[in-house]
């Protein structure tokens, strides 16, 4: 089992960026989850400097749900489902539009959801190991059913 | 113009408005989904287009009625047109450009944040330029520098999370529901704000932008590393959300006095559905009128989203002969630019 430990918000976004570059330079899908706080923007400040996109746009989409970020060397949808209680909310919002382009879709409490979007779909848990620390996690699942998880062969 | 109707979707209320001279509030019809909202502890999108969709008629005849017009007495039609929801904006947009189509009358798209800062007006038409907007919501944190009416410059924002959010995800981390800015207001008028200390997101730094996540995960730890009995102390929460406030408010008026040091403008006007929470208010006026800036504030129900700030707006836009070609988009993350007009004033 890999544990990812992240010191601070910097590191969990070169974490980020490093995943991004080592994984998803095609793009794909990443559903995030982890308690309130635990830094699942800020991973996706990271990704987003990974795709060559100013981390400064990024922002939580909670209320706005949807944030799309094209100055990158692929788009980066970042969703946000933290207000969204069914998967029928979810299809009803048009995400799989957004699954059908050669972008990185990145969405922050989508783990609730981790059985019904379609693989392949990286997973990324973080939970708390400090006050400014963190764990996190990742796993890959190619196909339904199949989950592995995927090492920490990407740098520091 | 004598009568413009707005159209406002962008987000989670569905509203139809009458404005009469760019500044008389004629009919203002807000359908917001408070009581399902309630119920899931949060928005419920469920297409939240399609409840627009829904709404949008009954709410447009209603709003006629109150009005005591007739549709043909209408002279043009804006509506929001960004930022917000795709699906959202679409059907705002759709009607009100249907309407201008059948009723031959220009339409206009509106931005929503310059929407914000029209709403005032509907009820003190002498304010006058320049001022710094402070436009806090759930969904926003921004100031902005109003040199004149249609002349923006962003100063900052926030880099995370939007103060409104922070309020909405402490409440309801701390179970005390939804929403959670009028919650915490109230039950912050009873707590010690001395109990705990928050640092406020970039309180320190000499900048207009702001931070509002290291907040919240702050509030969320101490209430972890309570005991199970203490979790369960009224006025213990009723000190963490007077502590948690004090921070976001403490925030907001450094941030907002920065704004006008920056700009040395001497007004401040403040939109946005925080804006109607009640200790902000207090505070900023009192600061205000012992240092001698004057301060606008809408009223409460215009400090949330409305459609008549976008009829508002629409009519400063299109009196001065702009309008939007019916091919217009929405634009989900349309920016408040600094010379602004509305749209291409080309067909």
């Amino acid at each position: 089992m890999t544990v990812l430990r992240s010191e601070n918000e910097k590191h969990t976004r070169c974490l980020a960026a490093e995943f991004v570059r080592s994984h998803l330079t095609n793009g794909g899908l990443v559903l995030l989850g982890g308690e309130l706080g635990t830094g699942k923007t800020v991973f996706v400040k990271g990704m987003a400097e990974g795709l060559g996109i100013d981390p400064n746009e990024i922002v939580s989409p909670t209320f706005t749900i949807i944030h799309e970020h094209r100055s990158g060397t692929i788009p980066l949808f970042h969703m946000d489902l933290y207000r969204i209680d069914s998967w029928e909310e979810v299809a009803a919002l048009d995400v799989f539009e957004y699954l059908e382009d050669r972008a990185v879709t990145a969405v922050e409490w989508g783990d609730r959801f981790a059985e019904n979007f379609p693989p392949p779909v990286y997973r990324v848990e973080m939970s708390w190991a400090g006050e400014n620390t963190r764990h996190i996690r990742i796993f890959f699942s190619r196909e339904k059913g199949c989950q592995k998880e995927v090492k920490n062969d990407f740098g520091h | 113009m004598t009568f413009v109707l707005g159209v406002e979707t962008s987000c989670d209320d569905t509203s139809v408005a009458v404005v009469e001279n760019g500044n008389r509030l004629v009919a203002n019809h807000v359908s917001g989904q408070l009581d399902a909202h309630r119920r899931f502890g949060g928005i419920v999108p469920e297409g939240a287009s399609r409840k627009h969709l829904e709404l949008l008629l009954p709410l447009l005849d209603d709003v006629l009625h109150l009005a005591g017009i007739d549709i043909t007495q209408i002279d043009g039609y804006a509506a929001t047109a960004g930022p917000g929801l795709t699906g959202s904006l679409l059907m705002g947009m759709c009607c009100a450009k249907v309407l201008a189509l059948v009723y031959d009358r220009p339409f206009i798209g509106v931005n929503h944040l310059e929407g914000h800062l029209f709403a005032p007006r509907l009820e003190q038409p002498d304010i006058q330029t320049p001022f710094v907007s402070l436009l806090v919501s759930g969904g926003h944190t921004s100031l902005y520098a109003v040199k004149e009416w249609g002349h923006y410059r962003l100063l900052g924002k926030t880099r995370d999370d939007a103060a409104g959010e922070a309020y909405d995800k402490v409440a309801k981390y701390l179970g005390l529901g939804w929403p959670g800015g009028p919650i915490i207001d109230e039950m912050a008028q009873e707590g010690n704000s001395d109990r705990f200390f928050f640092r406020g997101g970039l309180e320190e730094e000499a900048s207009c932008d702001f931070s509002f996540s290291g907040i919240k995960t702050a509030v969320v730890r101490t209430f972890k590393n309570l005991s199970a009995r203490e979790q369960k102390d009224t006025a213990l929460l009723h000190d963490l959300a007077a502590s948690f406030q004090e921070a976001v408010i403490r925030t907001l008026v450094k941030k907002t006095w920065h704004a006008l040091l920056l700009t040395g403008y001497k007004q401040v006007v403040v939109g946005g559905g925080v804006a109607a929470n009640r200790a902000l208010r207090e505070r900023i006026k009192k600061k205000g009128e012992n240092e001698g800036y004057r301060i606008f504030f809408p009223s409460l129900s215009l400090c949330t989203d409305n459609a008549a700030m976008i009829a508002a707006c629409g009519d400063f836009h299109l009196s001065r002969g702009e309008r939007s070609p019916l091919t217009l988009e929405p634009d989900p993350r349309l920016p408040l630019g600094p010379t602004h007009t509305a749209f291409s004033p080309f067909h």
